[in-house]
């Protein structure tokens, strides 16, 4: 059974459709990534699935209940962590976690949860005065002081420090690790490759790709990405190589995807016309380039 | 009954921790119920029919503290939990509408009747003022005109488009109701037009009521004053209710 289901769910502001037809399942235990863009409706889907908006058309269940109706019960099971995460002001950390286990029936014990998250010497500190990564921390364990089954991460790591957002990773790993589902939002595409187990791309309100990272960037970025520097600007001809599926050029430097052995074909072609190479790099594609790819924007393919 | 406690003991913990809103609400009236007794002194005057300045203003000072909190402190409070997202994330777990507003009505009830309790203490043992012989009636009535401010204050926090626009507005309606107050002007000392114009003025009618309840007359004299107060809980408290919102537009 599924965690999360939601069918043709289009959410308009005025005529604009922030979410527009998405289909989509969540299984249990599995981590979801929501990605895509700033502005691409992660967020305003996120919200219709945890019941604090409500889709114009579309059905969704979460635990086989209604967001829309069963607030109480899903406020019960699931866990959020919201975007524009605030609390009342002045407060701190104890006490904030004190007051969100009083608003359940039951819950863990919150200061082993501060341990975990490696925050229990902040139990005395005003979250106003808590580094971001530190008060994200605080926020998560508000979205886990009940236990609940599936946990909703609004944009977890936006605005942490490199460092923050690695050691942040760990914690949603274990989060997994302790049988939870996770549905989680990001613009990060390294954060969505190594967290999720699959993903669904959005963009403008719209699902474009929804699979497993490997199979999305097999399907929508081939085998591998080669970078060239060359002695002169690059060749027009290099699209029609054997095995390459797309390719940029800026001047003399130039980005090809492909399949097989694209990587030797473009060498030899570029042996065959006389052109030296000055650097190279041939790396696996990541989902970068699978939006890229699909969305074909700040992407110059040459025309033919 | 758990949430609700915790709830009270947090907010309570929030708003105490602001030092601006609780110099509103605590020490304003009190402070000049002090500063204006130090100047105009409280000595018997034939205007005041013989009574001394705070004697007849005093129950007016005590009315600042529904007018600061009921159109300033709570509103303003509210709408900027809101605009935070606070209420928000607090409305993403199984606390209803109906506790956190019994929660955040209970605190802002303790403040405001300390504060006005203060105020009136102040005239009571700085310049003599007599105490009342009917102290729990007084009080009563100050917990009535309170509620009733309270009321009111929800249902503004639910019309102010914004927390910036609540302290603009705010500021504006408070300074009509501390002039119709007669705390700074006292009433007896206005021509008749202007008295008729205070009429309306729901804070007019509580300093009436207290003042004539201090001075040991019955309650059954106050008929208009207990309609509009009792009424002000009514519509206000239905609105401020139906009206209350987790979320910013």
């Amino acid at each position: 059974m599924s965690d999360v289901t939601c069918r043709d769910v289009t959410r308009l502001f005025g005529t604009l459709a922030a979410v527009d037809g998405v289909s989509l399942q969540v299984e249990h235990n599995e981590v979801f990534g929501i990605i895509g863009p700033n502005g691409a409706g992660k967020t305003t889907l996120l919200n219709c699935i945890e019941g604090l908006d409500v889709p114009t058309s579309g059905s969704i269940e979460v635990l086989d209940l209604s967001p829309a109706h069963n607030h109480r019960e899903l406020a019960l099971r699931t866990g959020v962590q919201l975007q524009t995460a605030a609390l009342p002001p002045r407060l701190k950390v104890g006490e904030v976690l004190q007051l969100f286990s009083s608003l359940y029936p039951n819950t863990l014990p919150w200061r082993p949860l501060l341990e975990r998250l490696g925050i229990a010497s902040k139990e005395k500190s005003y979250v106003a005065k808590l580094s971001g990564g530190e008060r994200q921390r605080v926020f998560i364990a508000l979205a886990l002081v009940h236990d609940p089954e599936l946990v909703f991460l609004d944009e977890l790591t936006t605005s942490l420090d490199p460092q923050a957002r690695l050691a942040m990773w760990d914690v949603i790993d274990d989060i997994h690790r302790r049988g939870k589902t996770v549905v989680l939002t990001t613009h990060y595409m390294e954060e969505a490759e190594r967290l999720c187990d699959r993903v669904a791309i959005i963009d403008h309100g719209q699902v474009i790709a929804l699979d497993t990272v490997p199979a999305l960037i097999k399907a929508h970025a081939g085998d591998g990405k080669l970078r060239l520097t060359l002695d002169r600007p690059a060749p027009d001809s290099l699209a029609g190589v054997d095995g390459v599926s797309s390719v940029t050029a800026d001047g003399s430097s130039v980005v090809a995807q492909g399949h097989g052995a694209f990587a030797q074909n473009i060498l030899a072609h570029l042996t065959t016309s006389g052109v030296q190479v000055r650097d190279m790099a041939l790396t696996s594609p990541d989902l970068e380039d699978v939006f890229l790819n699909l969305t074909g924007r700040s992407m110059r393919v040459s025309d033919h | 009954m758990r949430a609700y406690r915790t709830l009270v003991a947090t907010l309570a913990r929030s708003s105490l921790r602001e030092p601006v809103g609780l110099f509103f609400s605590l020490i304003f009236a009190p402070m000049l119920v002090l500063i204006l007794g130090l100047i105009f002194g409280n000595d018997p005057k034939p205007e005041f029919g013989n009574r001394g300045y705070i004697d007849t203003s005093l129950p007016a000072f005590a009315s600042l503290v529904l007018a600061i909190m009921g159109v300033m402190v709570l509103p303003v409070s509210q709408l900027q939990l809101r605009e935070s997202g606070a209420l928000r994330r607090l409305s993403a777990t199984p606390l209803t509408s109906r506790t956190y507003i019994a929660a955040d009505l209970t605190v802002n009830f303790v403040v405001g009747m300390v504060g006005m309790v203060l105020a009136l203490l102040v005239g009571v043992l700085a310049f003599g003022v007599a105490l009342p012989s009917q102290v729990l009636l007084v009080l009563l009535a100050c917990a009535l005109g309170l509620i009733a401010f309270l009321t009111l204050g929800y249902t503004l926090a639910a019309l102010y488009p914004s927390a910036a626009a609540a302290i603009g507005i705010g500021n504006g309606l408070m300074i009509v109701l501390m002039l119709t107050s007669g705390a700074f002007v006292p009433l007896a000392v206005l021509p008749a037009g202007v008295q008729q114009v205070m009429n309306f003025s729901p804070v007019r009618h509580f300093v009436d009521l207290v003042r004539g309840l201090w001075n040991g007359e019955s309650w059954t004299g106050y008929g208009t004053a207990t309609v509009v107060l009792i009424g002000m809980v009514i519509v206000f408290g239905a609105l401020g209710a139906r009206l209350f919102k987790w979320n910013a537009p």
